[in-house]
């Protein structure tokens, strides 16, 4: 029975929290502006107007815009259900399933690409071409911080490297807190936020995210933009993760995970208001200076452990 | 092996019967007796994968042999070692073998019937390519030191002279001159080693060395023995990385490919290649464990020539030499995959041992497959657009639909994402890894392992997305007419089948029989294992891979249900909105493959070779600007054409030698027969 209700719950939250991120992310940036601002309900608004709308698509398209928009939603979703939410188990698990989550991700960036090259469009092979080539170093900063997580927690599920990471000793808390900060940048680079890229940009020639769903319309675009938002709120659940002990109760760690995941909406909210687009050729050192601290975790370890 | 035999006279009687034949007839008669062989060599090695014991009790060729060669043993004890015998890897090898060449036989019909060349090139063609598929059958069964390194040296002539089809062309000919000049340097390699071997042991049998280098293995550590070891495997390891394509060694595969026709160029990467891996399980068979120095060497080799070779095929705009340089990837990460085996095996971690071998199985197979697939369809390609270029291409997905769906799943497959079996191996060399991270003391090895097979894993990602989405999608950029044609049937089944087998292939309900390759490999290696301990690893994997297919499975079903479903909805076409430009042709404002890659290469530009030049007239209103790229294999630009350089520039000072007089000639002639004359006089004294 607590079963069912537990997954209940985690379905309600995966419908639910990612598009109320967002909703809180534009808030707050309104807030800040000194405006009255949008609900925070907006993106849901959004996300059922798109729905009912019909769809338009290029000449230029083929039935393969149709297999990438679903590849990328499927993919993006089943990503989601191997994280665990606080002491709550994942849908799915079994040993090795980081790499699985990994595949997964890179499943939905190639499905992402395609969609984009299947305009023809100018704008959209750029977007494709900066989405592509600046989150390279992406991948290995992940898989590195997880390899991390496998040398501390002595597991490599998902579920137990998240709830076994505690903050115990000294090197755990430094690696821990260089884990949340890390993955906090990996939440702006995949989720297309401020220092990387503005998604509330009007300029086309700056956009990198924006300009690969120029042409998508209707059911398209929210399917897309669902994908984009689930994105997100994968790795705040995954930071969330990472702050909840191991020793509290299932209940508390869901209410803990909740308020986490709202706080790193908040959290995004302030940063864009407060700071600027890196320029367009200092993205690469805003990645590799994700793949640096995890680089820096291994540093860590091997200095503590030989 | 009588069965053997019998294919191969079957097959060349067969390429000889079809010499007789006019075109069109003679190639449906070739790929028929290609296509019996191939079905031949499949049964063969099925039958040996349920029961292995079907062919111990017929091994009478070998006995004829014997008896043969028993009446005067000592002086043809080559000959008595002479034997053939079915192991398990080699019939693996032989499996994917047989599938590529029943693929290949259906599309060489296809294919050739476009090529305008007379009928004895096509002749030589047919000819080499069943010496080819011979020799390799016959050097994954041979126990024999001398005939595989023979053998070897048949399988690089034939493979010369298959990339000599079309030989008009100045690049093919040089490309060509290249391949056979770098083989032979690897059979150079392969040619010292084996007569070092006989020297040491006496002998050229596989059994009779290893057992030689078992007993001393045994004995006290003696120095000498284990320097001779380390130089035999050094040399052995040298040859056969040639072969592989490891980094420093890959500059041949980019230039022989493009040159070669497409059936060639997917029998090579996808088989002809592979023997250098054969050759490096070959070399645990004779000499067993390598020190341990050797197993992080490789590592961290295989991992290098990955990166290179993926850079490289980041950068690339041509079709053939991208899936070139993704060969050169794919072949590191085998040989990574292989050393990782070594290195579980030295620290005693049976788990990433068991783990890493059965990944590198799955990724041969699957890459194997894939590769194929993705070479013949660009063979298709070239021939239906007249260019390779990508910059030309795009917008194929309106002509011919089915070479599109067949290239996304082998980018898919390729690029090592879920479910196709790279991204199995890659998979299970990294929960290999975390065992070992797990349970094991501290090591820097699995970090560097995450940090670049991390690296690796993206940067396929962008050069696949690169590929197919720059050749299929979009708009056609190429100014020349395209004719949208279906394929016919037979064609697609080329293409379709190796990706469907390599699906199929690498799923866990077949793992059993690649755990019982890997216990002959451990068997062999004379390492003594636990049986029961190598059991005991296998069982948790089986298990871990029962669930991730579960999830899999459930997967594609969800993913066809919404895809069944999504299609119903109906849409509207219209233009792209491209800013408010307007024009008559669509493509105009389309992004291309090198725009795409652009920001890839200002960062990894030392790694690529490629130049942009730039010739702009210093004018305060410049007319017309022309930018030109140029490629040049790093290999090739750092290393080699230095060498060759300095070379001809020795040899430059001895061309006053060749005056083009007759007399001179003659005098040359005289004066090596004085010589030869005063050396042996003076021995004589």
């Amino acid at each position: 029975m607590k079963g069912i209700i537990f997954s209940l719950i985690k379905i309600f939250l995966i419908i639910f929290l990612p598009p109320l991120m967002i909703g809180i992310i534009n808030r707050v940036k309104t807030t800040w502006a000194g405006k009255y601002g949008q609900s925070i309900f907006q993106p849901f608004y959004d996300i059922i107007k798109l729905i009912k709308k019909s769809i338009i698509r290029s000449t230029s398209s083929s039935f393969i815009l149709k297999i990438a928009l679903v590849l990328q939603f499927i993919s993006t979703i089943f990503a989601l259900l191997l994280i665990p939410f606080g002491k709550i188990k994942p849908f799915i698990y079994f040993e090795g399933d980081f790499f699985l989550f990994i595949g997964l991700l890179g499943l939905s960036t190639l499905s992402q690409i395609i969609i984009a090259m299947e305009s023809a469009g100018s704008f959209q092979g750029m977007g494709a071409s900066r989405e592509i080539n600046f989150s390279i170093f992406v991948e290995p900063a992940i898989l590195l911080l997880f390899a991390s997580m496998i040398f501390y927690t002595k597991s490599y599920t998902l579920n137990k490297m998240f709830v076994e990471f505690a903050f115990l000793s000294l090197e755990k808390i430094m690696v821990g807190i260089i884990l949340g900060v890390s993955f906090f940048l990996i939440i702006l680079i995949e989720g297309k936020r401020i220092p990387i890229d503005d998604p509330a940009t009007h300029l086309e020639l700056t956009m990198i995210h924006e300009a690969m769903i120029l042409d998508l319309s209707g059911k398209d675009l929210a399917i897309s933009l669902y994908s984009g938002y689930l994105k997100i709120f994968i790795f705040s659940l995954i930071t969330a993760n990472i702050f909840i002990p191991s020793f509290i109760s299932i209940e508390l760690s869901i209410l803990l995970l909740i308020s986490i995941v709202l706080f790193i909406a908040i959290l995004i909210g302030f940063i864009e208001s407060l700071f600027p687009r890196v320029r367009m050729s200092h993205i690469p050192d805003f990645m590799l200076l994700v793949l640096s601290l995890s680089v820096i975790i291994v540093a860590l370890m091997f200095t503590m452990n030989t | 092996m009588i069965i053997f035999l019998l294919s191969f006279i079957f097959l060349v009687s067969g390429t000889f019967l079809s010499f007789l034949f006019k075109k069109k007839l003679k190639l449906i008669i070739y790929s028929l007796t290609f296509i019996i062989t191939s079905l031949i060599l499949l049964s063969i090695t099925l039958v040996y994968f349920i029961n292995e014991n079907y062919f111990r009790t017929i091994n009478s060729f070998n006995n004829i042999l014997n008896v043969i060669s028993l009446n005067n043993a000592e002086e043809f004890s080559v000959l008595a070692n002479l034997s053939f015998e079915m192991t398990k890897i080699g019939s693996f090898f032989i499996f994917i073998l047989s599938i590529i060449s029943f693929c290949l036989s259906i599309y060489i019909p296809f294919y050739i019937k476009s090529y305008n060349i007379s009928k004895s090139q096509l002749n030589f063609h047919l000819f080499n390519l069943s010496i080819l598929l011979i020799s390799i059958v016959l050097l994954f069964l041979t126990k024999n030191l001398l005939i595989f390194v023979i053998l070897w040296e048949f399988m690089g002539f034939s493979s010369f002279f298959c990339i000599f089809f079309d030989g008009q062309k100045t690049k093919t000919i040089n490309a060509a001159i290249q391949y056979i000049i770098v083989m032979h340097i690897s059979f150079l390699f392969l040619l010292i080693g084996a007569m070092l071997c006989y020297k040491f042991t006496g002998s050229f049998s596989f059994d009779k060395i290893s057992a030689f280098f078992q007993q001393q293995n045994l004995q006290e550590i003696n120095i000498d023995f284990n320097k001779i070891k380390i130089v035999l495997i050094s040399i052995f390891s040298l040859g056969f990385a040639i072969k592989l394509g490891i980094f420093p060694f890959h500059f041949w595969l980019p230039e022989a490919h493009p040159a070669s026709p497409s059936h060639v160029s997917s029998f090579m990467s996808s088989i002809v290649i592979k023997t250098g891996l054969y050759g490096f399980f070959l070399l645990l068979n004779l000499f067993g464990l390598p020190p341990p120095v050797f197993s992080k060497i490789i590592i961290f080799i295989g991992l290098i020539s990955a990166f290179i070779g993926i850079i490289n095929a980041a950068s690339q705009t041509q079709i053939k030499k991208f899936l070139a340089y993704s060969s050169v990837e794919n072949a590191g990460i085998l040989l990574f995959l292989y050393g990782s085996a070594i290195f579980g095996l030295i620290n005693q971690s049976y788990f990433l041992y068991v783990s890493s071998l059965l990944a590198t199985f799955i990724y041969l197979l699957n890459h194997a497959f894939s590769k194929s697939s993705a070479f013949l369809s660009a063979g298709l390609i070239i021939h239906k657009t007249e260019n390779d270029d990508l910059d030309l291409l795009g917008g194929l997905v309106h002509y011919y639909p089915d070479l599109t769906i067949a290239n996304l799943f082998s980018s898919i497959s390729l690029s090592a994402l879920p479910p196709f079996g790279n991204f199995i191996g890659e998979l299970l060399i990294l929960i290999g890894y975390s065992n070992y991270i797990i349970n094991y003391s501290f090591s820097i090895v699995p970090f560097w392992v995450f940090l670049l097979i991390g690296i690796i894993g993206a940067i396929t990602i962008l050069s696949f997305t690169k590929y197919f989405t720059t050749a299929f999608l979009g708009v056609f950029r190429g100014k020349n007419e395209i004719e949208k044609k279906k394929n016919p049937f037979l064609l697609n089944i080329s293409l379709f089948l190796p990706l469907i087998f390599a699906l199929i292939f690498s799923s866990c309900f077949f793992y059993n029989y690649y755990f019982k390759i890997i216990e002959e490999v451990s068997l062999k290696s004379f390492y003594i294992i636990n049986d029961f301990a190598l059991k005991a690893e296998m069982i948790p994997i089986n298990q871990i891979f029962y669930s991730f297919y579960k999830i899999i499975i459930i997967f594609i079903l969800v993913f066809f249900l919404f895809f069944f479903i999504y299609n119903f909805i109906r849409d509207k076409k219209e233009r792209t909105w491209s800013c408010g430009f307007i024009s008559k042709k669509e493509d105009i404002f389309q992004y291309t493959s090198s725009s795409f890659v652009e920001p890839f290469i200002s960062i990894f530009k030392p790694l690529t070779g490629i130049q942009v030049k730039r010739k702009e007239k210093d004018m305060i209103f410049p007319k017309k600007t022309y930018i030109e790229t140029e490629h040049n294999d790093i290999v090739n630009k750092k290393v080699l054409s230095p060498i060759i350089e300095k070379i001809n520039l020795i040899f430059d000072k001895f061309t006053f030698i060749q005056s083009g007089k007759t007399q001179h000639y003659i005098l040359y002639g005289l004066l090596f027969l004085i010589i030869i004359l005063i050396i042996t006089l003076i021995r004589y004294f």
